[in-house]
Order: structure tokens, then sequence, then C-alpha cells
């Protein structure tokens, strides 16, 4: 008996103390899996509100459903209660719980990938021996298609991994949003102190410049705008001047992000930050500040128009092809003369032209908080695809390629006294208790205001005397500028062919003391003229834009005025 | 010859017993027993107790992450029943329609401050320099080459 016990306890020893390096170091990590699992923790994603505090984008969660058949008792009665919840026969499930062909029941066998909460919780509720309920974490968008391209998508989450953000706010801003997942390792022996702990910090969550009921508004219009004007699709955005703030963007088409599908993928960029497109003569506004800002221009210089010329070897016409006589430089505006335009930059030249234009942010990215934004086309003098003719097409807006929101960036100028504010989306961000403000910030001062003040003053006289421009808003002082531009074909441009351009408007209001700026692009309209298309989209967006946003007509606002209160103010010049 | 007694023995002590010290070891292993029980019962009540608090923790925060999830899941629900179609199809049934510029009256009423927007703060915009302008001379060229090497210069230093 002794002997026995003395050759089990030196064996013992022997294996305690006198094992080969290789066989110790298999049972230590045979051990460590045994006793120990590494898991992380994964963070709540933040959530994303709307500047009324709305909800744009929230957390919910799905169920992974299994079950373990060697712990389940009455296997007929729980595939009679189960299958109708995870979508499966009474037989099928049934089969799922039997042995295999050997005979031996499998440790886990899975019903259903996903179920809704809602299914869980009755699954939870039904309190079945051997379920297996693993929870799985989704993104769900309240707003739906309404403000699906500024927010964006979050995909690839599962129950022990992290998805990530793509395009619009949940692109740009992920990092901030994901939080920081917490890794640690557990002991299955409950007392046993877990090791190397971090801590779970919940994502940031964001509140955004937009507006729901303008975003609502916009979208509204601009679907109402599609479908009047036989468009294939279109753009409207919606931004505060003054500081940059970005109210709506609205897109058609665009998508449900809480129903994806490969097809309505291909429509979560952004267009009004993603596509570039020939701005046509909307980009006149800038051709008129930069010949105020650089003094070579201004109210009394006129010239002849012959209604076409030549230059660079190519045809520069009017949209008429006529003469206007001797147009003056207000004229050239409001009749939107492209020889005007043209003679202008000839007489400033490109070497003025250029910096200007890269100042008003042509040719680079806004630097808008958005994801996927594109920066344009500008070819200037030193590239190869540059030329005269390119140069004096500019003038109008043609042989360029803006992105809609840097169009109504380098247009913002005017309204804010020369002054470009940074565009932005992010008013707020909300860390637990802590709100950190999003401060407006001037990126770029490209003309005077004095210039600018006379850039505007044309842009109002554009709306109230131009005849052919198909706009009407008594009560307000607004400035505003249509735009036309051809889509050229792989056999060059053909004018005036239904559907074959792209019309817009950029203007904004009260005139002398903007509070809302606005873009309009359709694309492709059969009524082809932005004076003809997008004019009377924006006097639509108007009549209920003061309404919702409360801006009083100008004899109002004068008067109240005249009453006192702080006039508009900046903390900088 | 004389007979001599030691003096330092006592006369009245008894002899030393041979049971007696094996009866020492004894109670010592009692007290080493007893004690060596105690301890694994603190232990063992440790133990458990300790056992008890972290299942006990670990279903707190099950729970909390249920009611962290039930949270986020009414948020959701708050926000679809807050959602622009819910709220404008119950406001047409309660009989509200949407109003239209021309039927807005706005009164002044007398004495009312209208501030106007306060920009603050934000960073004094560095100030742009004058675009460099260039004639079409060889000097002209010349200078723009040079500018625009000592852009590439300034963006390469930079980073």
């Amino acid at each position: 008996m002794l002997a026995v016990a003395s050759i089990l306890i030196v064996r013992l020893l022997s294996f305690q103390f006198y094992l080969d390096a290789n066989t110790q170091r298999i049972l230590e990590r045979n051990r460590e899996s045994r006793l120990y699992q590494t898991v992380e923790v994964q963070p709540n994603r933040g959530q994303i509100y709307d500047r009324n505090g709305y909800l744009l984008a929230t957390n919910s969660y799905d169920y992974r459903v299994g079950i373990s058949p060697n712990a389940v008792v009455d296997r007929q009665a729980v595939a009679a209660e189960l299958a109708p919840l995870v979508g499966m026969t009474e037989d099928e499930l049934y089969r799922a719980l039997q042995p295999d062909e050997n005979g031996i029941l499998p440790n886990y066998v899975l019903l259903a990938s996903r179920v809704d909460f809602a299914t869980g919780q009755k699954i939870i509720n039904l309190d079945i021996d051997g379920i297996v309920m693993e929870t799985l974490p989704k993104r769900v968008y309240p707003q739906g298609a309404l403000t699906a391209q500024i927010v964006g998508l979050y995909a690839g989450a599962d129950n022990t991994r992290a998805g990530r953000g793509y395009y619009g706010v949940e692109g740009f801003y992920d990092a901030l949003l994901a939080g920081q997942a917490r890794r640690m390792t557990l002991s299955v022996v409950p007392v046993v102190e877990e090791s190397n702990p971090t801590y779970v910090r919940d994502g940031i969550s964001l509140e955004l410049t937009i507006d729901r009921d303008l975003q609502h508004l916009a979208q509204e219009v601009l679907d109402e705008a599609v479908q009047e004007h036989q468009a294939s699709g279109g753009t409207i955005i919606i931004m505060n001047p003054r500081n940059g703030e970005i109210l709506a963007i609205a897109n058609h088409p665009t998508f449900d992000p809480n129903n994806l599908t490969p097809e309505t993928l291909e429509l979560a960029r952004n267009p009004a930050i993603s596509d570039v497109y020939e701005p046509g003569s909307v980009f006149k506004v800038l051709t008129m500040a930069i010949a105020l800002d650089a003094g070579t221009h201004d109210l009394n210089w006129s010239y002849y128009d012959p209604g076409c010329f030549e230059a660079g070897g190519v045809n520069i016409c009017n949209w008429d092809r006529r003469s206007h006589g001797n147009p003056d430089f207000a004229r050239v505006f409001i009749d939107s003369l492209n020889t005007g335009t043209a003679t202008i930059f000839k007489e400033i030249g490109p070497y003025t032209v250029y910096p200007k234009l890269r100042e008003f942010g042509i040719g680079s990215p806004t630097g808008v908080d958005l994801e996927g934004e594109a920066s344009g086309i500008l070819v200037e003098p030193g590239d190869p695809n540059w030329s005269e003719a390119q140069f004096l097409n500019t003038s109008y807006g043609q042989g360029v390629s803006v992105t809609p929101l840097q169009m109504l960036t380098a247009v913002n100028a005017i309204a804010n006294d020369g002054l470009i504010m940074q565009p932005h989306i992010v008013r707020a961000r909300i860390d637990g208790d802590e709100v950190i403000e999003t401060h407006p910030s001037a990126s770029h001062r490209p003309i005077s205001e004095e210039a600018a003040h006379t850039a505007r003053d044309i842009l109002v006289r554009v709306l109230q005397e131009s005849d052919e421009i198909e706009f009407e808003f008594p009560g307000y002082n607004v400035a505003g500028k249509t735009g036309t531009a051809e889509i050229p074909t792989p056999y060059g441009y053909e004018p005036f062919a239904p559907g074959n351009s792209i019309a817009s408007f950029v203007g904004f209001l009260p005139a002398d003391d903007p509070v809302v700026s606005v873009l309009i692009k359709l694309d492709r309209p059969y009524g082809y003229w932005g004076s003809k298309t997008a004019a009377p989209t924006f006097q639509k967006l108007l009549e209920r834009l003061v309404v919702l946003m409360e801006i009083p007509p100008d004899a109002t606002r004068y008067a109240l005025m005249e009453q006192g209160g702080a006039p508009f103010m900046r903390e900088y010049e | 010859m004389q007979h001599t007694q030691p003096t330092n023995i006592p006369q009245h002590a008894a002899p030393p017993q041979p049971w007696h010290s094996q009866r020492q070891w004894a109670a010592t292993l009692a007290v080493i027993g007893v004690v060596g029980l105690i301890i694994a019962a603190l232990y063992l009540i440790q133990t458990a107790t300790t056992t008890i608090t972290a299942r006990e923790l670990l279903e707190m925060d099950t729970y909390r992450q249920q009611l962290e999830r039930n949270n986020e899941l009414l948020h959701a629900e708050i926000a679809d029943l807050q959602s622009l179609p819910r709220v404008m199809t119950r406001a047409a049934e309660l009989g509200f329609r949407e109003a239209h510029e021309d039927e807005i009256q706005y009164i002044i009423v007398e004495g009312y401050r209208y501030d106007r927007e306060r920009i603050t703060p934000t960073p004094t915009p560095s100030p742009t320099s004058p675009a460099a302008v260039y004639d079409e001379t060889l000097s002209g060229w010349l200078r723009q080459q040079w500018d625009n090497l000592k852009r590439q210069w300034e963006a390469w230093r930079n980073g």
C-alpha cells in the first residue's frame, strides 16, 4: 500500500517538476484556454440627432438563435413552440434536434441567424432549456430615406465585432461614434480577477446642423420638381451663409438605409458633395465678383455685344445668339450674356482669375465634415488641357466642374460680406454630460466687403429685371442667379435639346441681411433652362421656407429694426 | 560510608510519565487541526461569498445591458412615433394644415427688440495675400515659375 502510494506521489512530482519543456508548454496552453477566455465588450455607438434633438441614427438589436439539443428534454414540444418564431417548420426543427447518423447529439445547432428584438424576447420568455441567444447590434435610422445620404450608413457588425460607418457623418466621424471596445481575459472561475482590464468608452453622440423639418421641405419640393420637369435627378442645399451651417441637403434619388440592398447601396454617395458638374451661368456670379474685386470693372463699364464672337479657336455665343447692343456691367449678368463674361475674363487675364477662383474654393474640397467629398476640376495655365478657349468658357461655367456644395459655398461669400465660412454639418459633440459646440470659423476672404455688396445688389436686380426668369416673390428682397449647363454628348454639345442640360439656381434672402442661401440643381429637365425649371422651384421652396424659418417680409423686418435691437455682428473682420 | 542525596530534587515531585509527551503532541496537533479547520472554513465562506458576489455582478451586468438595450429600443420607438409622416398624418386627422406665406400675419409689438445673429467666437482669418498678377512677358512667366517653385517648396517643407 505504502509502495503504491509512493509510486503515485513520485509520478505526480515528476509531472509537476520533471516534465519536458514541450509537453509542459502544451499543457500550459491548454490550461489557459480552458480556464480563461478573452472577450471584447463592444461599446454603444454614438447617436446622431438633428439640430432640434430628433433622432437620425440610433442603435437596436437583433438576436441569433441557437440550441444545444443535448439539453432538450421534450424535443417535440420544443419544436412546436420554437418553429414559428425561427422561421422553420415544426418537422425541420424536430429533425435538427435529433442525433446524427452516429447517434451523437450535436453541441449546438443554429436555428436562425437573425431574428428581430421582439421575436427574440418572445423566445427568451419561453424559457426553453438549451436555448442560446446572442445579441447582434444593428443601426436604425428613424428618419429613413429623408436623411440617408447625409447620415450615411453603418455595416459589418456582429455579436463580437464592431462594424464601421460608411459615407456621410457615419463615415467621417466613425472613430468618434464607435467609442472604445474593452478587451478582457476572463476566468471561467468567477473568483479569479480579470487580467489586463481596459474600459469600455461609449461612442460620442453628434448633433447636426440639419433641421429635419427643412430637410423634409427640401426633399418634398425637389421630388415634386423632378416629377414636374421630368428630370432624372436633382439636389437642393440650404445653408446659413453667416456661419456655414448646412441646414438641409436633399437629393433625388435617395435610398432607405433601414433596408439595404446592393442596388440601393449605389445611392449611398451624397451627390451634393461627391458628384461634379459644369455649373453653367450660375458661375457668372464668381466672374462678377472677381471683376469687381480686381477693380478692373465697375458698374459704368460696357462693351459691344456682337451676339457671337470667335476667340481661342471657338465660337462664344449668347444663349439666344443675339446681339444685345452695348450692355453695361450689370446688364451682362441680368441678361446672362456669355459674350460679356468672356470679354470680362479676357480683360482681367488668367493670372488674376485663377488665384481668385482658388480663393473661392473652386478646384479644392470645401473640407465639409462628410465622407466622400470630391474636389472638382479647375484646369489652370500650365496644364496640358488648358487653352484660352477653356479660360473664356470658364467665365460662364463651362469647362470647369464643381460640386453643388462648392458652388453654394463660393456664392455664400457674396451673401456674407466677402467672407467664406467653413461649411460644416456637426453642431455639437455630446460626450456624456459634456457638450462641445462647433464654433463657426471663416475659411477665406476672396473679395472685399464693398465688392460683395455691389455683387449682391446686381444679383437682386437679376431677379427683378430679367424677363426670362420665372420667379416672383413679392415682399422679400431676394438675390439670385440661374444657370443652364449643356451636357456634352459623345458627338459634342447639342444645344437646347430637351433633357440635355443641368438647370440650376443659386440665391439667398433677405438680400441685405441674409439668413439662408439655397442651391437648386435639376439634372436633365425636359424644360432645359434653369430660368424655367430651377427658378420656379426656388420660388415654391421660398413660399414655404419663409413660414418654416419665420423670416418676416422686408417691410415688417425694417419696422422691427427701427424699434431697436442688436444688428448682425461678428467678432472678427 | 556516608550516603548523600541530591539537594536540588524536590522530594514531592512526581517522576516524569512516559505518555506525557505524547499527550502534548496530540494536543498540539489537535490545536493545529482546529485552527486549520477554522481557516479552511473561513476560506470556504470567503470563497463562496466572492463566488456568489461575482455571479450577482455578472447577473447585474447582464441586466444593465438588457436595460441599455431596452432604452435604445425605446429611443428608436419614440423617434419612430415622432417621425414626420406620422406627425403630419395625425395633424391632418386633427384638422391642421400647412400655413401659406400669404396667410401669415406678423404683428409688430411695441418695444420688441429684433436682435440679429451674433457670430462668436471665431478665429480671425489670416489675411489673404493679394493674388499675384503676371503679365504675358518673359519676365512675367519667369516670376510665375519662380513663385510656383516657392509654393511647392513650402508645401514640401510643411509636409
